[in-house]
């Protein structure tokens, strides 16, 4: 057959033309929802944003599940009715060429929505300075959301060809998406995840050096083996399952972190989408159209279905069973019970406009509950026989990820074993003050460790880090990664070219030790995005890394003080550190008296000016919710403009009378202090 | 020519059509009767690929129709429970038909719906019952498909625009050589119009004859003799039905070599009139020769 054959672009036209206002509903509705969203961070956000697929998606979220589902009930909805069965299928268009034009013309339309929102996305990319996306992002965006949305309409094309009606056709298409994954991580996650993981420490190479069993023999016998405890929490990547799945998923455990450009979903997606479109084509071609206006004309089809939506319900009741038997959970399993069964026939309302073979439909329901809480109970059964606590063999750590300023991942087995070492401590030492993160990648699953080391540790640790020059190169490649935003305190800024010059200046002779140091120890620090291979990165970069980088951020901070002295209307100055204790009171009286001083002070005195090394003070700015924070070096200066205006009022009563108040109030201080 | 062998149809477990065997000619129009639930709109749809059959085969002009756009191209059906797109004008819909059928005449359409005073470009939903039929019945005439199926198709139209159609569509296979199939519970209905007729009952047609045999072959005769006189008396005859009231017979009488007459005059009757027979008349007949109870059927 072939392919002008199978595609009509008439039909497709007149199918599109007679569910036009839904369609265009269906197509705009996104776009506009996700326009409407940037614009209003666009508007509202002076510091602006930096969008991540998250954020972009967040309609996404919804709308993946109803838009492909209505598509698909606009295009093939003619089945559920017999008059509309009777009228297009005696046209001169055959079943096969049907299915396929309208599974072409729902995927254009599908690309055709994105498209205006990928365009829509760019217009306020391009439009507002302050919003900030990546262009790769909106690439992956929309390769991404767009593979989706086609493979839930490639689900519910298969599902409408095989229901009556629409409800049915719904809940087939749930079934589809969620039946097998759910079952697979039901089984797998109580499988696979074990309580503990451990570290065996093979050659002694990882043993650390404070790690305190506090009387436990249990513990006392597995160190004496080399084992040590590292954590208790694993989470796995799911490769397994796609978007869909995962979305609820994560919906339902709190871990979005799965919600990424992934290759794997990505092209299960892909390849799972071309397969239903072949079965869908095979069922609609040998679909009996006399089965409309009810869920399926085969009573055993029916309750089949209905039995399977119960899976979960059933798993659930199984699991608050087997956590306690006590007359509450029996009260419980009741009350759920009866929702169930009350479902089971108000399903037999909605799809089947009424309640028929009872006692068929009765015997389903015992079997299915039977049936599923055995398997619940077969799964428990080989899951606690293969309970076991997770041990690792340091041998078979071959590459870990650690955050030091950047993400480097780290290959070289004399580091890894240093990084283990300090992972396995478990004291509580104050002079632990470094942190780092650090993740074991094994298989599937992820370990993740927050780790604190001393300065000696960390001292260490860079000194083995500087000498491999394989780590060195990796992360100079991460600091050299395509950047496309940075972040001075909270102000995100697009990325340009010029610091992009004075970046690549800074980092070639750059000193990878004092480099850590600094990202380490508490002082001023650009944060840089980044986003290769469908990933985000930030990167942190001390803002003395050299002179150049330096002028550039005191004079895009300078850049903003004015902005902020221009533009905003209520503004609140504070004085933050660096001051006498008298100064912040006399500054409380005299507010409104230095406040322009103080402004005028801060638009003469540049940023660049200020030396970190000397003495210094801070002075704070409120507006719009928003803090600016400014350095100077010139502090008797603003000293003097306080002394100034208190010179004016230091005789008046008020101010007497105000320095009384706060004598009053130190001395009942001091004496309650006394007190307590 | 529709060829139909042994077609079998199931709704459930109940069968609607059992091997079922029929043949409509080229450029006649058949006229398919039976009672409410015969499986008339059934046969339609399987002819119309709408419906899989469960056996047997539907062969047009040698080709499978199930399933096959280029034989489509030359059915068109119009179905009992009429379907329009909410929002559609007879125009949009009309559109519709020219988009998938090769030779659909746009001409045609609108002068149809000006004989028949349709607004083009009034959304149908607003049409009465009647109207809508019209609609779909001009909408299926323009295509000029060489075999149109009108199921209960003059349901909801008025006697007046009933004739006007009946004349379109005896026009359109005139001029066209269009086979049109039409199916009806109402054999007054069809009598005046088609050229074929068949009856379906228990999912099989039972009875198929050329409308022309049936008329030129069958009488009524009203006779009443001087003496008196039974049944026994016209052994000569091949009579299908006799009632007698009175003095006076009615006898229905299967006169193949027209022979007849002469017969019944030979008696000297006092009363003798042939009157003309109505299609249902000789249904119910030859119904009752085959041995159905015709009430049963229709």
């Amino acid at each position: 057959m072939s392919s002008m054959r199978l595609f009509n672009k008439e039909y497709l036209f007149q199918n599109i033309k007679k569910s036009l206002g839904p369609l265009c509903v269906t197509v705009c509705i996104m776009p506009i929802l996700n326009f409407i969203l940037l614009l209003f961070l666009a508007i509202s956000g002076k510091n602006g944003y930096i969008l991540d697929l998250r954020t972009l998606s967040m309609f996404n979220y919804a709308s993946i599940f109803i838009l492909p589902l209505v598509l698909s009930i606009c295009l093939f909805g003619f089945i559920f009715k017999k008059k509309s069965v009777d009228f297009i299928n005696s046209m001169p268009i055959s079943r096969s060429s049907v299915f396929i034009t309208n599974t072409i013309g729902g995927i254009l339309i599908i690309i055709a929505m994105m498209l205006i929102n990928v365009i829509l996305t760019s217009i306020i990319s391009i439009l507002f300075s302050n919003v900030i996306i990546p262009f790769n992002l909106i690439i992956d965006y929309f390769i991404f959301w767009t593979i989706s949305y086609i493979f839930i309409f490639t689900v519910s094309n298969i599902s409408v060809s095989l229901s009556g009606n629409a409800i049915t056709s719904i809940v087939v298409t749930l079934l589809i998406l969620f039946l097998i994954p759910f079952c697979h991580s039901y089984i797998t996650q109580k499988n696979n995840i074990p309580n503990k993981t451990y570290i065996k420490c093979e050659d002694n190479s990882c043993i650390p050096n404070d790690y305190i069993c506090g009387g436990n023999n249990s513990c006392t016998i597995k160190a004496q083996d080399n084992i040590y405890y590292l954590n208790n929490s694993i989470s796995e990547i799911v490769y397994n399952y796609t978007m869909p799945y995962l979305l609820i998923n994560s919906i339902i455990t709190g871990n979005d972190d799965i919600i990424y450009f992934n290759i794997t979903i990505f092209l299960k997606m892909f390849v799972l989408s071309i397969i239903y479109i072949f079965i869908g084509l095979y069922v609609f071609s040998k679909r009996k159209m006399e089965n409309c206006e009810t869920s399926f004309k085969n009573i055993h089809a029916h309750l089949t279905i209905k039995c399977l939506t119960l899976v979960p319900i059933v798993a659930f009741l199984y699991e608050v069973i087997s956590i306690d038997n006590d007359l509450s959970t029996l009260i419980i399993i009741m009350f759920v019970l009866v929702l169930v069964l009350t479902y089971y026939f108000i399903y037999d309302l909605i799809t089947k406009h009424g309640i028929k073979s009872i006692k068929l439909s009765c015997i389903y329901f015992l079997i299915s509950v039977l049936v599923i809480y055995g398997l619940c109970g077969l799964n428990e059964c080989i899951t606690n026989k293969n309970k076991s606590p997770y041990i690792i063999n340091s041998s078979n750590i071959k590459n870990i990820t650690i955050s030091l300023g950047t993400d480097i991942n780290i290959s070289n087995k004399k580091i890894i074993n240093k990084i283990l070492s300090y992972s396995l401590n478990n004291s509580n030492d104050k002079d632990k003050t470094n942190y780092m993160n650090v993740k074991y990648l094994m298989g599937k699953k992820i370990i993740e460790k927050h780790i604190f080391m001393s300065d000696n540790e960390l001292d260490s640790l860079i000194k083995e880090l500087n000498n491999d020059s394989e780590s060195n190169k990796k992360i100079l490649n991460e600091l050299k990664s395509k950047k496309y935003a940075y972040q001075i305190d909270n102000k995100y800024y697009k990325f340009d070219s010029k610091l992009d010059k004075i970046l690549n200046s800074s980092l070639n002779d750059i000193d990878l030790k004092d480099y850590y140091k600094k990202i380490n120890e508490n002082t001023c620090k650009i944060i840089i995005y980044s986003y290769e291979n469908s990933n985000s990165k930030t990167t942190y970069m001390p803002c003395d890394l050299s002179s150049e980088l330096n002028k550039y951020i005191s004079d895009k901070k300078q850049e903003e003080l004015y902005r902020i002295l221009r533009e905003e209307d209520s503004i609140h100055i504070s004085l933050n550190a660096g001051f006498e204790s008298k100064i912040y009171d006399d500054f409380s009286y005299v507010y409104d008296m230095v406040f322009e001083d103080l402004l005028q002070f801060m638009k003469n005195n540049k940023l660049e000016d200020y030396d970190s090394s000397k003495d210094g003070c801070m002075l704070s700015l409120y507006y719009s919710g928003e803090q600016y924070e400014y350095y100077t070096n010139n502090v008797d200066e603003i000293v003097k403009i306080i002394e100034s205006k208190i010179e004016l009022v230091k005789d008046t009563e008020d101010y007497k009378k105000y320095i009384d108040n706060l004598n009053t109030n130190e001395y009942d201080k001091k004496k309650d202090d006394r007190y307590e | 020519m529709i060829n139909i062998q042994n077609l079998s149809k199931k709704y459930d477990k109940n069968y609607v059509l059992s091997n079922l065997n029929c043949t409509i000619k080229d450029n006649c129009i058949y006229g398919l009767v039976g009672a409410n639930g015969a499986g008339k709109s059934t046969l339609l749809r399987l002819i119309n690929g709408i419906l899989t059959p469960d056996g047997g085969s539907i062969v047009v002009d040698g080709e499978i129709a199930f399933d096959n756009a280029e034989v489509k191209q030359r059915l068109v059906f119009v179905p009992d429970d009429l379907f329009f797109y909410s929002n559609y004008t007879l125009l949009d819909t009309a559109l519709f038909y020219q988009s998938l059928y090769n030779n659909f005449d746009m001409d045609y359409l609108k002068q149809l719906a000006n004989l028949l005073h349709l607004d083009l470009n009034k959304k149908i939903s607003t049409f009465s019952k009647g109207m809508k039929r019209q609609c779909a019945l001009i909408c299926a005439i323009a295509t000029n498909a060489d075999y149109m199926f009108f199921d209960e198709t003059f349901d909801g139209i008025d006697p007046v625009i009933r004739n006007v159609i009946k004349k379109i569509i005896a026009k359109q296979m005139e001029d066209k050589k269009t086979t049109i199939v039409m199916t009806s519970h109402n054999l007054r209905e069809l009598e005046d119009i088609c050229d074929n007729l068949g009856l379906l009952y228990k999912g099989g047609i039972i009875f198929e004859s050329d409308i022309d045999d049936l008329k030129t072959n069958m009488y009524k005769v009203q006779i009443s003799l001087k003496k008196d006189f039974s049944e026994k008396d016209f052994n000569d005859l091949d009579i299908l039905s006799f009632k007698k009231v009175g003095s006076v017979a009615t006898i229905i009488i299967n006169d193949e070599d027209q022979s007849s007459k002469k017969i019944l005059e030979s008696m000297k009757p006092v009363i003798l009139d042939y009157l003309p027979l109505t299609l249902e008349e000789i249904f119910i007949y030859e119904m009752e020769a085959l041995g159905y109870e015709f009430n049963e059927i229709v």
